[in-house]
C-alpha cells in the first residue's frame, strides 16, 4: 500500500498548478525606481550618498544679459578633459541613445480612458510616455550626452514601454531600427543625429525648485524596466569639422557657450557683514550667452574667470564688462575648461 | 424551580452576547458495525456498553440499530473499554483509546466463539483513518509528549505536526498559509485567543493538558478559523487517586556555547573570549486530581512555577553587564467535574498564568533605561452536557477571561544601582518624569525607561448546540449551534515626561546626548540635538460584539461513503474608543466534504473538501483604527537653536475607517483539500493530502494622505495638506495569501512500546499579502512591510511569503522497554524567503524593498547595482534541523513507585545554522545575526501516583 501511497502523491505533485509567484514579472512589468548605487557622485546630487540617498540638485544662479536664470552643471569626464578636443563626440563612447516618442509635439500614446492624474497613486503620469534610455551613469566615465532615436507612437498605450528590448519588438510604435535580419543580429535603434544634455540622475534626490507638486524640474523615463529621472537641458548644438591637417581625426563636436565668473565678490558673513570671498562656478555671478531657447544656447559652457573692478557689485551682463574685466576674462589662466550647464526648459 | 431555571436559560440566551468564533470539539466517538462474522448479517439489537476512566457519571449504553450500526459519542478523550451483548450471549469486549474530535471505527465481526475468545484477551486499538471527517491534522496526547524531549508548551508541541510552522519563533505558529494572527486557541472549548492580537493568550500548564488536537484544515462548521485550530483538553479527574509533580533543571552550565562568527557557515571558535550568557531556568509542577464524590463529582488541580533568567553579555556600546532578564511564571488550574445522574455533565474550570518579567530589553542598556512587564489573567468555563437520549444532547458553555499586560520602566519597582558611577547621576535613581533619551549614534538609552501603560482584555463567551442523530435516506449526525463572543479592551500609555528624545549627531555616549535646562533651552550648542517626541497620556477602549450560526450534518447515505454538508454565517460588530464602528461584518461560510471508505473496511478513506471561513470579530483592526495620543515631533533646528514642530501623528483625524463589508470582502479562507489515508499496519496509518488555500481580503492599513515622489523614497507633498499619515483601515482585494501543500504523514503505535508520527511536507505560500497592520511583518521597521503603505513599493509584494517553507520534516517516536524510555524529535524546515531592503530617508530606516519579496536585486562583482531585473535571486535563511533526545528511566521495576529520573537533550547536534540574516542594504549584508539556540540538556525527576 506503501507504493500506491507514493504513486498518488507523485501523481498529487505533478498536478500542482504552477507556485511561481515571479511569472507576473514577464513582459513589460515595472521594476521599481532605478538603483543610483553605482552612479558617479555628481549624478546623485549634493550630499547624496549612493546607499541612502539624500542627495539635492539645486540649479545655479547665472545672469543672461541681465536676465537671471538657473542651471545644473555637471563636470566633463576625465576623458573628455585629458582629450586634445575635450568637445570632440569621439570622446564619449559611446553616446547612448535614447528612445524619444513624439519629440518635439504633445504626447500621442494612449492613456486609460477617463484617466486623471493622482499623484499619491500614480508613479508617473499615465497620459504621457517617458523616454527609454539604454545606459546608465557608472564609473567608467558618463557623460550626459544622448543620441535621440524618434519614436513616433501608433497607439500605445501610455509608460506601457519600459524597455529597448520590448519597445524594438512592439508594432503600436513607429521607430526607425537596423538589424534583426538573423536570429542573432542585434536590433537597434538608428538616431536622427540629435543629441540631447539629458543628465540621469538619483531618482531619489530632491531637485530644486519645486512645482505645486512638489517636485522640481526632473523629467521621467525608463531604462531596463526601472524608472529614471533626469535633467533635460535640450538639444546640443553641433559641428561637423572636417579632418585635415592640424585637426584631429574627429568628425563631429558639440558647440559651446560661454561662462564667466567673477575670481571675487562679495558674501554675507555670520555676522551679517559683507566680505570679499574667492569665486567659483554657481556662487550666483555666473554669466552666459545665450539661454534655453535662444539661438547660441547650448548646455555646454566653456568656463572663464574675470576680475571684477568692483566685486561688491560684479556685472549681470557679459555687456557690462569694463575694458578690465574684459581684458582678464581673455587672459589665458582665465580659461577653466568646460562643463555641463543645463538649462531646463521653464 | 424548573420554570425559574427555564426563564434564566431563555434570559442567557437573549441576553448572550452575540458573536462568532471556533469552538473546540472536546470529545470523541466510538462507532460501527455489528455483523454476524459468518454471514456478515448485521446484528441489530445488540447492547454496546461503554465504561472507561475519564467517563464520569458510569457506563454508557446504546443499541445497535437494524443495521447494525452502532455510535457512542460525546466521550471524553481517554482509554475504553466496550462491551457487546446479546441476552443469552457471553458478551464480547474491546478496548479502544479515544481521541477528541476523531471517531474510533470499531467494526465487530460477532460469532459465539469469537466471544468466548475475547472476554479474557483485551488488546488496545487504536484506528487513526478518521473514516467520517476530512480534518487534517493529528491529536498530540500527553503520554506521547512524555516520551520526548518538548518545551514544555502547548505551542511548542503543536510544531510537531504536519504543516505548522513557526518562522517567527513567537510560539505563535503559522498553519497551511495563514499568518500567526489567524489561529484560534481553545482550551476546554473557550477560546482563549487573543482578541486584540489574535494569538494565544494565556499560558497552561503543561502537566494539565490531557491532549491537544491540532487542526490544520478540512475543518467542520463548529470551527472558523482562518488558519489553524489547537484545541486543548486538560485533565479532569477520576474515581481514582492520581498525584503528578515534577521539577526540572536548566542550569547555565548544561548548556553549549554559542561562540560562533557572522558569516554563514562560520563553525564554533574554540577559544572565544567572549562571555557565555546565562540563560537558566527551573521549573516546578504539582498536580493531583481525584473523586470527591465517587462516580459524580471530581477535581483536578494542578500547579506550575517557572523562573527564568537570561542575559547578554556586556558590549558595546557601553561595555556593562546589565542586570539579566527574569521571569516567574505562576499557572494555576482547577477543573471540577459533576455528574449528577447519567443525564447531566456539569464542568466548571478556572485557571490563571501571572508572570512577571524584569530588565526585558537585554540591549546592554543602563537598568535605569530598562523596562519591566507584568502580564496574566484568570479565565473560567461552566459547561453544562444534558444527554437526553441517545439521538440527543445539548451543551452550553458559558466562559469568562481576563488577561492583561502592564509595563513601564523597571525603576518603579527596584532600586536602580549605578553601574561603578560610570555615568552621571541622572541614571542612578528613578525619576519619572525625566524622558528617556535614545542616542542614536550609538543605539543607547538614558535617563529612563520608555513608555508605561497596561492593556487589558476582557472575553465573555456564551456557545449552546444541540447535536441530534437519525435517520433520513441514511444516518445523520448533526449538530447546531450558536457562537458568541462579546470582548472588551482598555488600554493606557504614557511616556516619561511625556516625551522621548532621538539625540544625534553629539557622538556616542551620555556625552552626546542633546542637553536641556530646566526651561528647556537647548545647551551645549545644540550638540546632539536631533528629535523628540511629545505625547501626553491617553486612555483606550474598544468593544466588539457577535455571534456565529453553525450546522453540520454528517450523513451517511450509504455505509461506505459520508457526506459532510455545514454552513455557518457569522457576524461581528467592533467599535473604537470615540464610538465609532470600525468593522461590520458578515460572513458566510459553505462546508461540503466527503470521506470514502475505499475498500469496506474503515481502513482506506478518500476526502474531498471545500470550505469558507471567515474572520467577522477581531480587535485588531479596532485596536489601530482608534484615536490615539497626539504625536507631535519636534525637529532641531540649527538656525534658531531650537525645536520646532516638525509634524504630527496620531489624533482623531490620523485614520479613516470602512467598516461595512459583505460576504465577498470579509477577510475569509477558502480552502480545497484532498487526502487518502490508509491504515498500513495494526494502528498504524499512513497519508497524503493536497491542500489549496487562498486567504483574501485580509484586514490592513492603506496609508491615504502622503504623496510619494516617483521613486518612493521621498514624501512630496499631503492630499489634505497638513504633514501626517493617514490610515484607511479596510480588506483590500489584493491582500490575500495563497498556499499550496503537500503533506505525507505516517502516525504509528504497532505496540504499546513503539509511539511514532512522522511527516513530511511540500508547500509554496506566496501573495501579496506579507502583512496586517505592520503586525506580523519580519522587518525591523514594523509597518513597513505593506503593500498599502507607500504606494511605491506596491509592485515589489507578490513573491514567496516571509513564512514559505518549501521542505518540512518533523519526526516524534519513543520506545519504552522495562521502564526505560527513550524519545527523539527531529524538525527540519528549509530556510524561509527575505528581502534585500534598502534606505528610505522619509522613514528613517530600510523599507524600501528593489526586487519582489523573497529576493535581491543582486550586485555586479564590485558590489554595485545591477539594474537588470533578470538577475533577481531568490533570498533564503539557511535550512534549519534540530533534534531533540529524551532518556529516562522509570524506577517503578525496583521500588514499586513511578519516580522517573529524565534527561532532555536539546539541539542534540550542536547545530548553528543562521536563523537570522541581515538583510538590510549596508556592508553587514548577508551576515548572520542569530542562530540556532546551541546544545543545552535539562534533568528532570518525575514521580507519579
Amino acid at each position: 500500500m506503501s507504493l500506491r501511497l507514493g504513486l498518488a502523491g507523485v501523481l498529487a505533485s505533478a498536478l500542482l498548478p504552477a507556485c511561481n509567484p515571479y511569472q507576473n514579472r514577464d513582459g513589460e512589468y515595472l521594476a521599481g525606481a532605478v538603483d543610483p548605487g553605482g552612479f558617479p557622485e555628481a549624478y546623485l546630487g549634493a550630499g547624496g550618498d549612493p546607499k541612502r540617498g539624500g542627495g539635492k540638485f539645486r540649479p545655479a544662479i547665472a545672469f543672461v544679459h541681465g536676465e537671471k536664470i538657473g542651471y545644473f552643471a555637471f563636470p566633463f569626464t576625465d576623458a573628455q578633459n585629458g582629450a586634445s578636443d575635450p568637445l570632440s563626440l569621439d570622446n564619449i563612447t559611446p553616446v547612448a541613445n535614447v528612445y524619444v516618442f513624439d519629440p518635439g509635439g504633445p504626447a500621442k500614446c494612449v492613456a486609460p480612458k477617463n484617466y486623471l492624474y493622482d499623484q499619491r497613486r500614480d508613479m508617473v503620469r499615465f497620459d504621457e510616455q517617458g523616454a527609454v534610455f539604454t545606459r546608465l551613469p557608472d564609473a567608467d566615465g558618463y557623460a550626459p550626452i544622448v543620441a535621440e532615436v524618434p519614436v513616433m507612437s501608433a497607439g500605445e498605450h501610455c509608460q506601457d514601454i519600459k524597455s529597448e528590448e520590448t519597445l524594438l519588438q512592439r508594432a503600436d510604435v513607429d521607430v526607425p531600427k537596423e538589424g534583426g535580419s538573423t536570429a542573432n543580429e542585434v536590433i537597434n535603434g538608428i538616431p536622427d543625429g540629435k543629441y540631447l544634455a539629458w543628465a540621469l540622475i538619483d531618482p531619489r534626490a530632491d531637485v530644486l525648485p519645486h512645482g505645486p507638486n512638489g517636485l522640481g524640474p526632473e523629467g521621467w523615463g525608463w531604462y531596463n524596466h526601472y524608472l529614471t529621472a533626469y535633467i533635460d537641458g535640450g538639444y546640443i548644438p553641433t559641428t561637423v569639422v572636417p579632418q585635415s591637417g592640424t585637426v584631429e581625426a574627429h568628425d563631429e563636436i558639440v558647440d559651446s557657450q560661454t561662462l564667466y565668473y567673477p575670481a571675487q565678490h562679495k558674501k554675507t558673513n555670520d555676522q551679517s557683514n559683507n566680505v570679499i570671498v574667492s569665486g567659483k562656478p554657481g556662487d550666483g555671478y555666473d554669466l552666459v550667452d545665450h539661454k534655453r531657447g535662444q539661438d547660441g544656447y547650448s548646455p555646454i559652457c566653456h568656463v572663464f574667470s574675470y576680475t571684477p573692478t568692483d566685486p561688491m557689485n560684479p556685472p549681470q551682463s557679459i555687456d557690462a564688462f569694463d575694458d578690465a574685466e574684459a581684458a582678464s576674462a581673455a587672459a589665458p589662466d582665465a580659461d577653466h575648461g568646460y562643463i555641463y550647464c543645463l538649462q531646463v526648459a521653464q | 424551580m424548573r420554570r425559574l431555571g427555564r426563564l434564566l436559560l431563555l434570559a442567557l440566551l437573549v441576553a448572550a452576547p452575540r458573536l462568532a468564533r471556533a469552538v473546540g470539539e472536546q470529545n470523541g466517538r466510538i462507532g460501527g458495525t455489528i455483523t454476524e462474522a459468518q454471514t456478515g448479517a448485521p446484528v441489530p439489537g445488540a447492547t454496546v456498553t461503554v465504561s472507561g476512566s475519564s467517563l464520569i457519571g458510569g457506563p454508557r449504553s446504546v443499541t445497535s440499530g437494524d443495521d447494525g450500526r452502532y455510535e457512542l459519542v460525546e466521550l471524553p478523550p481517554g482509554r475504553y473499554d466496550v462491551q457487546v451483548s446479546y441476552e443469552g450471549v457471553k458478551p464480547t469486549r474491546r478496548r479502544v483509546v479515544v481521541r477528541q474530535g476523531e471517531l474510533v471505527p470499531l467494526d465487530i465481526a460477532w460469532s459465539p466463539e469469537l466471544a468466548q475468545e475475547e472476554v479474557t484477551v483485551v488488546v488496545e486499538e487504536r484506528h487513526l483513518t478518521k473514516p467520517d471527517s476530512t480534518q487534517s491534522g493529528t491529536v498530540l496526547s500527553a503520554d506521547s509528549e512524555s516520551k520526548v524531549a518538548t518545551g514544555r508548551s502547548y505551542q511548542d508541541i503543536a510544531l510537531q505536526v504536519a504543516g505548522v510552522v513557526d518562522v517567527n519563533g513567537g510560539g505563535n505558529p503559522q498553519v497551511k498559509g495563514g499568518n500567526y494572527t489567524m489561529n484560534h486557541w481553545m482550551v476546554d472549548g473557550l477560546d482563549i485567543t487573543d482578541p486584540v492580537t489574535n494569538t494565544f493568550s494565556s499560558n497552561i500548564n503543561f502537566d494539565s493538558i490531557a491532549s491537544e488536537e491540532v487542526l490544520t484544515g478540512g475543518m467542520e462548521a463548529q470551527y472558523n478559523s482562518l488558519g489553524g485550530v489547537v484545541n486543548l483538553i486538560t485533565n479532569a479527574g477520576s474515581d481514582e487517586w492520581h498525584v503528578d509533580s515534577s521539577f526540572y533543571l536548566n542550569n547555565a552550565r548544561f548548556s553549549a556555547a554559542g561562540q560562533y562568527g557572522n558569516q554563514l557557515y562560520n563553525g564554533i571558535k574554540d577559544f572565544s573570549q567572549i562571555v557565555r550568557a546565562p540563560t537558566q531556568s527551573y521549573n516546578l509542577n504539582l498536580n493531583f486530581g481525584g473523586p470527591i464524590l465517587k462516580h459524580r463529582l471530581w477535581f483536578n488541580f494542578s500547579f506550575e512555577y517557572g523562573y527564568r533568567e537570561s542575559s547578554q553579555p556586556a558590549g558595546p556600546p557601553l561595555n556593562i553587564q546589565e542586570p539579566p532578564l527574569t521571569s516567574h511564571r505562576f499557572l494555576m488550574r482547577l477543573k471540577l467535574t459533576w455528574a449528577p445522574n447519567d443525564k447531566h455533565r456539569v464542568t466548571f474550570s478556572i485557571s490563571a498564568d501571572p508572570a512577571i518579567f524584569n530588565f526585558v530589553d537585554q540591549d546592554g542598556r543602563l537598568p535605569v533605561a530598562e523596562d519591566y512587564q507584568t502580564q496574566g489573567g484568570p479565565f473560567a468555563i461552566l459547561q453544562w452536557d444534558y444527554f437526553k437520549s441517545q439521538n440527543l444532547n445539548t451543551n452550553i458553555q458559558l466562559g469568562f477571561q481576563y488577561n492583561g499586560i502592564i509595563f513601564g520602566p523597571q525603576g518603579q519597582l527596584t532600586d536602580i544601582p549605578s553601574i561603578h558611577h560610570m555615568f552621571s547621576d541622572a541614571n542612578n535613581h528613578y525619576d519619572p518624569n525625566r524622558p528617556q533619551h535614545i542616542n542614536l549614534d550609538d543605539g543607547s538609552a538614558w535617563y529612563n525607561g520608555g513608555a508605561s501603560g497596561a492593556d487589558r482584555r476582557y472575553t465573555v463567551q456564551f456557545d449552546p448546540s444541540v447535536a441530534f442523530r437519525g435517520h433520513l435516506w441514511g444516518y445523520h449526525d448533526a449538530k447546531i449551534g450558536i457562537q458568541s463572543r462579546l470582548v472588551y479592551n482598555t488600554s493606557h500609555i504614557s511616556l516619561p515626561g511625556n516625551r522621548v528624545f532621538s539625540d544625534s549627531g553629539g557622538g556616542p555616549g551620555e556625552t552626546g546626548l542633546c542637553s536641556l535646562d530646566a526651561m528647556n533651552m537647548v545647551r551645549n550648542g545644540g550638540r546632539g540635538c536631533d528629535t523628540y517626541d511629545e505625547q501626553a497620556p491617553f486612555d483606550n477602549h474598544r468593544w466588539g460584539i457577535g455571534v456565529g450560526l453553525y450546522l453540520q450534518d454528517r450523513w451517511k447515505p450509504f455505509k461506505r461513503l459520508t457526506v459532510l454538508p455545514g454552513i455557518r454565517i457569522d457576524f461581528g460588530h467592533t467599535e473604537n474608543t470615540l464610538g465609532q464602528t470600525v468593522s461590520n461584518l458578515l460572513g458566510i461560510g459553505p462546508r461540503l466534504g466527503f470521506a470514502l471508505d475505499i475498500t469496506g473496511d474503515q481502513k482506506t478513506i478518500f476526502t474531498a473538501f471545500y470550505g469558507r471561513a471567515n474572520e467577522t470579530l477581531s480587535l485588531l483592526p479596532t485596536v489601530n483604527a482608534d484615536v490615539t495620543a497626539v504625536d507631535r515631533t519636534f525637529k532641531y533646528n540649527t538656525a534658531s537653536q531650537q525645536f520646532e514642530l516638525d509634524h504630527q501623528s496620531g489624533g482623531a483625524t490620523g485614520y479613516r475607517l470602512d467598516p461595512n463589508h459583505g460576504p465577498d470582502t470579509v477577510p475569509h479562507t477558502d480552502e480545497v483539500l484532498l487526502g487518502l489515508r490508509r491504515e498500513i499496519f495494526h494502528d498504524s496509518v499512513a497519508g497524503i493530502e493536497y491542500t489549496y488555500k487562498r486567504i483574501s481580503n485580509i484586514w490592513d492599513a492603506i496609508e491615504i494622505n502622503q504623496i510619494w515622489d516617483p521613486s518612493g523614497t521621498r514624501v512630496v507633498g499631503y492630499v489634505n495638506g497638513t504633514p501626517q499619515q493617514v490610515f484607511r483601515y479596510t480588506t483590500p482585494d489584493n491582500n490575500y495569501r495563497i498556499y499550496q501543500g503537500i503533506d505525507f504523514s505516517v502516525e504509528s503505535r504497532p505496540t504499546p512500546n513503539w509511539d511514532v508520527y512522522a511527516a513530511y511536507t511540500l508547500s509554496w505560500l506566496y501573495g501579496p499579502g506579507a502583512e496586517e497592520f505592520g503586525q506580523i511583518g519580519r522587518t525591523s521597521a514594523a509597518g513597513s512591510n505593506s503593500q498599502f503603505y507607500n504606494p511605491r513599493q506596491a509592485v515589489f509584494y507578490d513573491g514567496f511569503l516571509p513564512e514559505d517553507t518549501r521542505h518540512q520534516l518533523k519526526i516524534r517516536g519513543s520506545y519504552t522497554w522495562k521502564g526505560l524510555i527513550l524519545g527523539a524529535t527531529l524538525q527540519y524546515y528549509s530556510g524561509t524567503p527575505l528581502t534585500k531592503r534598502f534606505y528610505n530617508k522619509n522613514d528613517a530606516g530600510y523599507t524600501n524593498k528593489r526586487s519582489p519579496q523573497g529576493t535581491d536585486p543582486g550586485v555586479t562583482d564590485d558590489g554595485k547595482p545591477l539594474n537588470d531585473a533578470t538577475q533577481v535571486a531568490e533570498l533564503r535563511t539557511p535550512d534549519v534541523l534540530v533534534i531533540d533526545a529524551k532518556v529516562a528511566y522509570d524506577f517503578h521495576a525496583l521500588i514499586k513507585q513511578h519516580i522517573v529520573l529524565l534527561f532532555d537533550f536539546f539541539n542534540l547536534l550542536n547545530l548553528n545554522s543562521g536563523t537570522g540574516i541581515v538583510d538590510i542594504n549596508t556592508p553587514q549584508y548577508g551576515q548572520v545575526s542569530a542562530r540556532q539556540t546551541p546544545f543545552r540538556f535539562q534533568i528532570g525527576l518525575r514521580y507519579t501516583y
